[in-house]
């Protein structure tokens, strides 16, 4: 059940079949891009959330669903508001894989 | 080192097998995510915070070359060219997608090796003491019985679906290097005065948000009886452990709410009624597995030859790993190579597929082809000749490999925190990158001497930070990272968990504040040889305090 | 909820009995424990056979005397992440000998259909709904296993 957060919330998951982290789109289909998210501006439209939850195990392409709080930075870019969905949206800090 | 015979291998080929089917009808919709999450967690496979995650085991941490030359083909294949070796001595790899996840066990049982069990709430890899077999203070080599208890614990048909995870270590020294008070159960080989081979047995011991030291449940168990033991002990908290509150699940909440004599006296017990026969090794068995531990064939060489002495006088960069990464072995003119995982600022435990290539190729050409993972996150040659160590260190050295820091403040154990991990509320690698920057010049690591600091991204501790002389833990305070600092935590076997210093600091402020406590460890030390945990027993939490937060 | 035995469905004659309900005194009954120990006088003349339905709780060797006369025991898995009924199981078995049929009740996953084999069921009392075509294929990948218990069917070693 998508939870009521303070502030404009979008929709994610990982695909069932690779892993990566998606969002949910306008169109109801999945992007890797934070920034073709479909935007819950309203406690009715988060709620809406739900069905695109049940949507997505139902057709077994997307798991582990559930919404997250985001907020648009100077360029109006969506960025997460918490540490932790930045990281997921952005990906390691780090620089790996060429130690 | 063990061998798989035709038993291991199809029983590996048929578990692959068995996950393939798994992962089939989870794709085809067939098997719903919430019940294939428990059987891929018991195969090594996590959705961890960008993709999923294969935790492939290592059992107690020794890889033939081959085997590591594998691991890299899979991370050049299947990942992005690299991998991260554990506390528990497994390794991970951090971006396999599902569809190929049959392919890579399938590469792995080609090897002799698995993922079984090394996530799940079963009993997990079992771990132990990195110099197994060489070390100078050991009664016996502990791996065979590690294998057997590897083998034992393989699909338990009884123990795979248990209240939470289950971890087991044992060791043959007296020296704690497996961590075995901080395991459900930890083991420790004994000879008794008949010079039988038997084990002390402890039990409830964890990290996570409750840490605790484990405790003696017996004395000394027989070899015969080991099996039926464990198997009595995991009955009991089969049956008993909490089943209601995931964060009470371990052994360890059963063994404290009931008293370690409550505990004990349920176990004996279910001993006492266990039809014992069936539940040994079979005869011969254990035999069979130690003939795979026989020494390898030493030469007779010169101990502390020439050449050595002569290219540690003229070579200070090697002189310095010698004295840190270099250590006794029982074998006179061979000694034991540390490489270390932990160059300054970069990602604790992680290798390249090129870096495993080579360690493979050192291996075969240094010490029998034979590599062990540390729980410390390193790698180790175990066999190697003094007369050699020259050659191999100039053959490290530009892969990156020849960092003089085992046992020093920048050899940390790190999880792998928020920049991978699901469960993170903090990063813990770039803590780690900070505090190794910090602390680069070699000179000061040694006036240092040995300090053993260990980071976790939450409260789940797989960083060991309670049992770091210093320890970090890594929260979220209202969406930022913030970072805890514990002090007097020790693994081994005067093992404690660290106590929490004050309020905790930024990220940007904890390499500035743990630099702080080892100046003010420097201060107070009587003199070099007093150690950081001896400084901290004496004097206590409040001189530490006191500088971190005067100024505040 | 269908009852699989062998990678079948079958049909028997066991009723499970609630609390107080009337059945013909020559009905096949399965009794919870707890019934059974209150009521058992009750049962003297009972013509049909008894079974037990034992809970999670239950240590099975302190109830050994009822268990010894019973001609099935059911035991339940409340969850398939349960693992309690595994160790009932070959406690039942194992050390108390009972040999009569065994059978398990709940959320049985057809992947842990052969761990349950193995630690000494006979037969499943099935939440959801049987495959057969999976439970044939899926149940019978292992044909190996490193421990030896009751009822093996599998390749061990030694
Ligand atoms: C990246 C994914 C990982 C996840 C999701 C994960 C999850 C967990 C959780 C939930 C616990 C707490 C268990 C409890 O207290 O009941 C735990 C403990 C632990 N984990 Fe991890 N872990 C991960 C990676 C690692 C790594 C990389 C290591 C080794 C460096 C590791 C080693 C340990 C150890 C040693 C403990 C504490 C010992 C214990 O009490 O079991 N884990 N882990
Ligand atoms: S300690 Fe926490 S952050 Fe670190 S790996 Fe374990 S679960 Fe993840």
């Amino acid at each position: 059940m998508a939870k009521k957060l303070k502030g404009d919330q979008v929709l994610t998951g990982q695909l069932l079949r690779e892993g990566d982290v998606v969002f949910l789109t306008e169109g109801g289909n999945w992007s890797l891009d934070l920034q073709d998210a479909k935007i819950a501006t309203t406690p009715e439209k988060v709620e809406e959330f739900d069905l695109f939850i049940a949507q997505a195990e139902e057709a077994n392409l997307v798991i582990d669903v559930y919404p997250f709080v985001v907020e648009r930075d100077d360029t109006g870019k969506l960025i997460p508001s918490h540490i932790r969905e930045k990281m997921r949206t952005t990906g390691p800090s780090i620089v790996y894989a060429e130690l | 080192m063990y061998v798989y015979d035709d038993f291991d291998e199809k029983f590996v080929r048929e578990r692959a097998a068995q996950f393939r089917d798994q992962v089939e009808r989870r794709l085809s919709g067939k098997l719903s995510e919430a019940h294939f999450r428990p059987l891929r967690l018991m195969n090594g496979v996590y959705l961890q915070l960008h993709a999923y995650m294969l935790r492939v085991a290592v059992p107690y941490g020794t890889l033939s070359s081959p085997q590591l030359r594998q691991l890299a083909m899979i991370a050049t294949k299947y990942d992005k060219g690299y991998g991260h070796f554990t506390t528990r001595q497994n390794i991970q790899f951090n971006w396999p997608k599902l569809k190929d996840l049959p392919d890579i066990l399938d590469d792995l049982a080609d090897v002799g090796m698995h993922a079984i069990q090394t996530s799940g709430n079963c009993i997990r890899n079992v771990t132990s003491d990195q110099w197994a077999g060489v070390a100078a203070d050991e009664v016996t080599d502990p791996r065979p019985y590690a294998e057997l208890m590897r083998q034992w614990s393989s699909l338990h048909p009884e123990f795979s679906y248990l209240p939470r995870k289950f971890k087991i270590a044992i060791t043959g020294a007296e020296s704690d290097r497996a961590a075995i008070a901080f395991h459900d159960i930890g083991i420790q080989v004994l000879k008794n005065d008949a010079g039988e081979i038997g084990f002390a047995v402890y039990v409830g011991g964890g990290l996570g948000r409750t840490p605790m030291v484990g405790k003696k449940i017996r004395d000394f168990i027989s070899l015969d009886d080991l099996l039926p033991y464990l198997v009595a002990i995991l009955r009991a908290y089969n049956l008993e452990g909490r089943r209601d509150n995931k964060y009470k699940a371990r052994i360890k909440i059963l063994v404290h709410e009931t008293g370690i004599d409550g505990f004990k006296a349920k176990v004996e017990k279910i001993f006492d009624g266990l039809e014992k026969d069936k539940l040994r090794a079979p005869a011969g068995e254990i035999e069979r597995i130690q003939g795979f531990f026989d020494l390898p064939n030493y030469e007779t060489v010169e101990p502390n030859p020439e050449t050595l002495t002569k290219a540690r006088s003229e070579n200070a960069a090697f002189d310095s790993w010698v004295k840190r990464n270099v250590a006794t072995h029982k074998q006179a003119g061979y000694a034991i190579a540390n490489i270390s995982l932990k160059p300054i600022a970069g990602i604790p435990g992680d290798a390249t597929d090129e870096q495993m290539n080579l360690v493979a190729d050192l291996a075969e050409k240094y010490s029998f082809g034979e590599i062990r993972v540390t729980h410390e996150q390193n790698l180790v040659l175990a066999h190697v000749k003094e007369k050699e160590l020259f050659e191999l260190w100039q053959a490290l050295v530009p892969a990156g490999l020849a960092t003089a820091n085992i046992g020093a403040i920048t050899d940390m154990i790190t999880c792998p925190g928020l920049d991978y991990c699901a469960l993170a509320t903090a990063r813990s690698i770039p803590i780690a990158q900070k505090i190794s920057e910090k602390f680069a010049d070699q000179k000061r690591q040694e006036d240092i001497g040995d300090l053993k600091v260990k980071i976790s991204g939450c409260i789940n501790a797989c960083g060991h930070h309670h049992a770091g002389h210093i320890g970090i833990l890594g929260l979220d305070k209202k969406g930022e990272e913030y970072y805890q600092i514990t002090l007097g935590g020790s693994g081994d076997e005067n093992a404690a968990v660290g106590e929490i210093l004050g309020p905790g600091f930024s990220g940007d402020d904890v390499a500035g504040a743990i630099d702080t406590l080892v100046n003010r460890y420097v201060e107070l030390r009587n003199e070099t040889t007093e150690t950081f945990l001896e400084v901290v027993k004496r004097v206590g939490l409040e001189p530490f305090k006191e500088a971190l937060y005067a100024n505040n | 909820m269908p009852i699989i035995k062998d990678g079948a469905i079958i049909v028997d004659s066991w009723t499970m009995l609630d609390e107080e309900a009337d059945v013909p005194s020559s009905a096949d009954i399965i009794i919870p424990l707890n019934v059974m120990l209150e009521k058992a006088d009750r049962l003297s003349n009972h013509s049909g056979r008894i079974g037990l339905l034992i809970g999670n709780d239950v240590a099975v060797e302190d109830h050994a005397d009822l268990i010894a006369k019973a001609d099935i025991v059911v035991l339940e898995l409340p969850a398939f992440t349960d693992g309690r009924a595994y160790s009932q199981a070959r406690g039942l078995r194992e050390d108390l000998g009972f040999e009569k049929e065994l059978r398990v009740k709940g959320d049985v996953l057809v992947d842990q259909a052969a761990y349950l084999l193995r630690c000494g069921f006979d037969s499943f009392d099935f939440d959801g709904e049987f495959d057969a075509e999976t439970w044939k294929k899926s149940s019978g990948i292992m044909t190996t296993g490193y421990q030896r218990t009751y009822k093996d069917e599998l390749e061990t070693r030694g």
